[in-house]
């Protein structure tokens, strides 16, 4: 790939981005128990309430729902 | 092996070659781990420190998380560059490679339609920002009376809501026509400024995925459109590529219903 192909706005990739598409909705397999770590999506909604007007957290907490 | 939890980063279609591996989470070793046609990216992280009670403690602990976070996107965007990868979300931790592979195996249908989904393309991101020279016009100053002051302010009003509604369209306009250049395209909740960091509003959190022959037309398309009369207002950011997080994202509702 060409450098001029590569578009990051910083050398380092912004800590919103990240979350925006690295953290929340994984899972965690013990054995062959599924387990989910709330605390994670809560961070991940406590993030999104700053980052987003209520009805869009509502929005997503839905989205979020429908496809636990 | 006690001693130790998998973290899986992403997977990718088995017998193809994969080396030079940036340095995993907790600076462990990367590997694949073949299982069938597919085959994890993955690594052996210490349970003391990276087990699911470390997880539970630390997830509001956003400088850990951070910390995981960038070295599990490292991987993933060396992968990304060098072959199709579906990524994982995190967290992404597994009791031992058994687990994994039966989650491979259990998921195996549904994996293999999300390679097929990303093979040869990559996510693009490209956002909106309202131009800071195109903020609201100031509020009305120097009326004399009451109901001058109610009449300024309903129009200053209108006019607001109308320019509000103009690059609302403009915006939808740039995301269809971005869009018609990718295989898929989503929309995202635009980032508020306390965590973008950007003093101007965010209109357009968008992500494209792209064919990796179209990039550079896709790329093209990004300046032809920054450069017409549809951004007047409006501050275009492209950045990319990325793995297809925005389109492997159903992947782990899969496992988590199959396995759970």
């Amino acid at each position: 790939m060409s450098d001029a192909m590569e578009r990051w706005s910083n050398d380092q990739v912004a800590l919103v981005d990240l979350i925006d598409r690295v953290i929340g909705g994984g899972v965690v397999i013990s054995g062959d128990v599924v387990i989910g770590i709330a605390g994670v999506d809560l961070v991940y909604l406590g993030l999104r309430l700053v980052l987003a007007p209520a009805h869009e957290v509502e929005e997503s907490v839905a989205l979020r729902r429908r496809s636990a | 092996m006690d001693e130790a939890i998998v973290h899986a980063y992403g997977v990718v279609a088995a017998n193809t070659s994969w080396s030079g591996f940036p340095t995993g989470i907790a600076d462990t070793t990367v590997r694949v781990y073949e299982v069938g046609d597919l085959a994890a990216i993955v690594g052996l992280l210490p349970v003391k420190g990276f087990g699911v009670e470390d997880w539970e403690e630390n997830a509001a602990n956003v400088s850990w998380l951070e910390q995981v976070a960038r070295r599990h996107h490292e991987v993933l965007q060396y992968a990304a560059t060098t072959g199709d990868v579906v990524p994982l979300r995190l967290p992404s931790l597994y009791r031992n490679l058994e687990s994994l592979a039966d989650t491979l195996r259990a998921s195996g249908d549904r994996l293999e339609q999300a390679l097929r989904r990303i093979q040869a393309k990559l996510e693009w991101s490209v956002k909106i920002y309202r131009s800071a020279t195109d903020e609201d016009p100031p509020a009305p100053a120097g009326v004399a009376s009451g109901r001058d002051y109610l009449l300024a302010r309903s129009r200053d009003l209108s006019a607001r809501s109308t320019a509000r509604e103009q690059l609302g369209e403009q915006v939808r306009k740039i995301h269809e026509t971005l869009g018609h250049a990718s295989a898929e395209y989503v929309r995202n909740q635009p980032q508020d400024a306390a965590l973008s960091g950007r003093s101007e509003q965010m209109l357009l959190n968008g992500a494209y995925l792209v064919s990796r022959a179209d990039q550079r037309r896709f790329l093209e398309l990004v300046d032809e459109i920054a450069d017409s009369p549809l951004a007047k207002g409006l501050l275009l950011e492209v950045s990319g590529p990325w793995p297809a997080y925005n389109f492997a994202s159903d992947v782990e509702a899969t496992t988590r219903q199959v396995i759970g």
